[in-house]
């Protein structure tokens, strides 16, 4: 069966939402049953929402396949922003380990290299470090915001 | 009196020269975010958000009030040079100030544009600082069953507006807004609700995450998937513009009629104050109203500065009513000013009676901030700066989008000095982008979440009144009021045709 002549884009997304909300409700319903000893709890609310997410999911699925069937959705314009989602996993887990400067330089980097593959990489090397600069100046000079400084491994008592 | 006389200190206020710094960057940061394709004021607000937790608090709101100013106005800019508008508010002005442009009239054309801008919200401006004490007074009255319904009314109607974008998607992405509210520690019981065992979301998500997420790095993510190099072309770079254009006769302005920019300068606010609402809504509205009232109906779609001038005053008007609701019930009335509200909480200030009781010298420089940016720095503005307009969107996108983003992720960390808050805000982003990709509302979502947590609190706290009674809501007038003109709008917006209810306008980002 090819799945991607029986769904689409809509289809696809309420599947998506389903899962979510169920997970989403067994956790409710693993901290607290809605009522208990004839009182709301915790859950109550959160539960009423899901109830209703699922209703509202369940229209949009109807709806889903009442559209034109087949998943036209071109998965190479995913690309970039998959490249973009993946710099910026590295940027969180990098932030603390090597310092706002470094990681900061090097995520600008990367995203100007993603935008402008064809950008001359000195150009792309001075922008990056503007950026740097600029959000450095905004947050810590400007603002007094501490950002992360190096920690370098301390290798035989000596940094 | 002393209602007045704290509005008047208000404008003194902003002769700080610290604080009118902030608010002259303010407004050029506005215009540049309104100007640029893909970039709106909300964004601008929302790249500000992490900052404002250094910044002095009257200085921060006023360059918040500049900034969703110019940020609404100068979507006209590009939507009258290259034909793209700069924010969704432009959209009607697109259709009369590009072929103005095309026929060497732009400077008449971005004029006018300015003009009515001013004139929009100045009466914005005015309205706002006579209506917000009424606002408030009306708020009193309302108890807590009342104010439930109220939040449900809000809630429905931002649904409801956003019918270009499907009702149960909207319903869905509001839904999904308000669940995320209700992470963390409950109300009312020490119990943690659906943290999964995280123990950092203990304490709910924070506002910083889902706004710079849904705002800033949906956008990042749209604009990566076309790596070009400039925002937008110029279609043809040797139209000039020259400053002496800019000015609007005597002649023109008269054969537009001063009742027409009164008009709809209010319908421009009072569409403000409906919730998610926003600036393209009150355009349209407003320039539907221009067309069936025209004595030239014929010009429009082409070459109308009437449709331009109503269109304009339209959406700055706006931004005066927008911010009723939200200082006086913290019921947002469109996507900025949520994240205005956003600065106020971030502040420790709540919207409602008391703020203006107590710390309304904080607020009047807002209304003072609206009324010089709208009155002054507008047309200033665009006479120092207007003949360079054009240039605006040749910057370099890959530059442009890595500061938005280098921005973003240090304001997610500031906000609670951890990594975490820059996953959450990563997390927000990818959702944000795929629910954009889906032609799910994401201001119905983010308006959701602010709302979600009060709508619960007043929920269980009328339910807790009545013993659990759902009839209170049924019972309590100033409940049944709200009940019975959700069921209007509902009526209206939903069945009835009607321009508010048009599937052409959307709503989206505005």
């Amino acid at each position: 069966m090819n799945f991607k002549k029986i769904i689409n884009g809509t289809i696809l997304v309420s599947i998506i939402f389903f899962i979510i909300i169920t997970v989403f409700l067994f956790e409710a319903l693993e901290t607290a049953p809605p009522l208990v000893n004839g009182k709301i709890s915790p859950t109550f609310f959160p539960i009423i929402v899901l109830s209703l997410m699922y209703f509202a999911d369940i229209v949009i699925f109807i709806k889903g396949f009442k559209e034109e069937k087949g998943f036209d959705f071109d998965l190479s314009t995913l690309k970039h922003p998959t490249w973009v989602v993946i710099v910026s996993f590295i940027y969180i887990n990098i932030f603390k380990v090597i310092g706002f400067s470094l990681s900061t330089f090097l995520y600008a980097f990367s995203l100007i290299m993603i935008f402008n593959p064809k950008k001359g990489k000195i150009k792309a090397v001075v922008a990056a470090l503007m950026i740097t600069g600029t959000v450095y100046l905004l947050f810590e000079v400007i603002f007094g915001v501490r950002l992360p400084t190096v920690h370098l491994p301390k290798i035989g008592g000596i940094y | 009196m002393d209602y007045i006389s704290g509005v008047i200190q208000g404008f003194f206020v902003l002769l700080n020269p610290v604080i009118f710094i902030h608010l002259v960057l303010g407004f050029l940061i506005g215009t540049f975010f309104g100007a640029v394709p893909g970039l709106t004021s909300c964004l601008a607000i929302a790249l500000l958000l992490p900052i404002t937790y250094s910044m002095d608090t009257t200085a921060a709101l006023v360059m918040c009030m500049s900034i969703f100013m110019s940020g609404i106005y100068s979507g006209s800019i590009t939507a009258t040079t290259i034909n793209i508008p700069g924010a969704p508010s432009g959209m009607m002005t697109a259709i009369e100030g590009y072929p103005l442009m095309k026929k060497g009239e732009g400077a008449k054309a971005l004029g006018h544009a300015a003009f009515a801008s001013m004139v929009g919200g100045a009466i914005g401006s005015i309205l706002l600082i006579i209506f917000v004490p009424v606002a408030a007074q009306v708020s009193l009255l309302i108890k807590t069953p009342g104010k439930f319904s109220l939040i449900f009314f809000a809630l429905v109607v931002i649904i409801l507006a956003q019918r270009g974008k499907s009702f149960s998607k909207g319903a869905l992405a509001t839904l999904f807004g308000i669940l995320i509210g209700t992470i963390g520690i409950d109300l009312m019981e020490p119990v943690a609700r659906l943290t999964f065992g995280v123990t950092k979301l203990t304490g709910g998500v924070q506002l910083m995450p889902v706004i710079i997420g849904t705002f800033a790095i949906s956008e990042l993510l749209l604009q990566s998937e076309t790596g070009d190099k400039k925002i937008a072309e110029i279609e043809d770079e040797s139209i000039k513009i020259y400053r002496k254009d800019f000015i609007p006769t005597f002649k023109e302005i008269r054969e537009i009629g001063v009742w027409k920019y009164l008009k709809s300068s209010l319908i421009g606010f009072f569409t403000g104050v409906l919730p998610g609402a926003g600036g393209s809504m009150a355009a349209f509205v407003s320039y539907a109203e221009a067309i069936r009232s025209s004595k030239h109906p014929e010009k429009f779609g082409g070459e109308s500065i009437e449709g331009i001038a109503c269109a304009e005053a339209a959406n700055n008007g706006m931004c005066g009513g927008a911010l009723v609701p939200m200082l006086t019930f913290g019921i947002p009335g469109d996507a900025t000013s949520a994240i205005v509200l956003g600065v106020l909480i971030i502040n420790g200030l709540n919207p409602g009676p008391q703020l203006l009781e107590n710390q309304f010298h904080l607020i009047a420089p807002m209304f003072a901030a609206l009324f010089i940016s709208a009155i002054v720095l507008l047309p200033l503005t665009l006479y120092i700066f207007g003949p360079y307009y054009m240039k605006i969107v040749s910057i370099n996108k890959g530059v442009l989008y890595s500061s938005i983003a280098a921005i973003s992720m240090v304001g997610g960390y500031v906000s609670t000095y951890s990594v975490f808050q820059m996953g959450l805000t990563l997390l927000f982003g990818v959702f944000a982008y795929f629910l954009r990709k889906n032609n799910y509302p994401t201001v119905s979502f983010l308006l959701g979440y602010i709302l979600g947590g009060m709508m619960e609190e007043f929920f269980r706290r009328a339910l807790n009144l009545s013993h659990g009674n759902i009839m209170i809501f049924f019972t309590e007038w100033d409940s049944i009021i709200f009940l019975v003109l959700t069921v209007i709008f509902m009526y209206f917006l939903l069945f009835k045709k009607t321009p508010l209810a048009s599937e052409e306008v959307s709503v989206s980002s505005d």
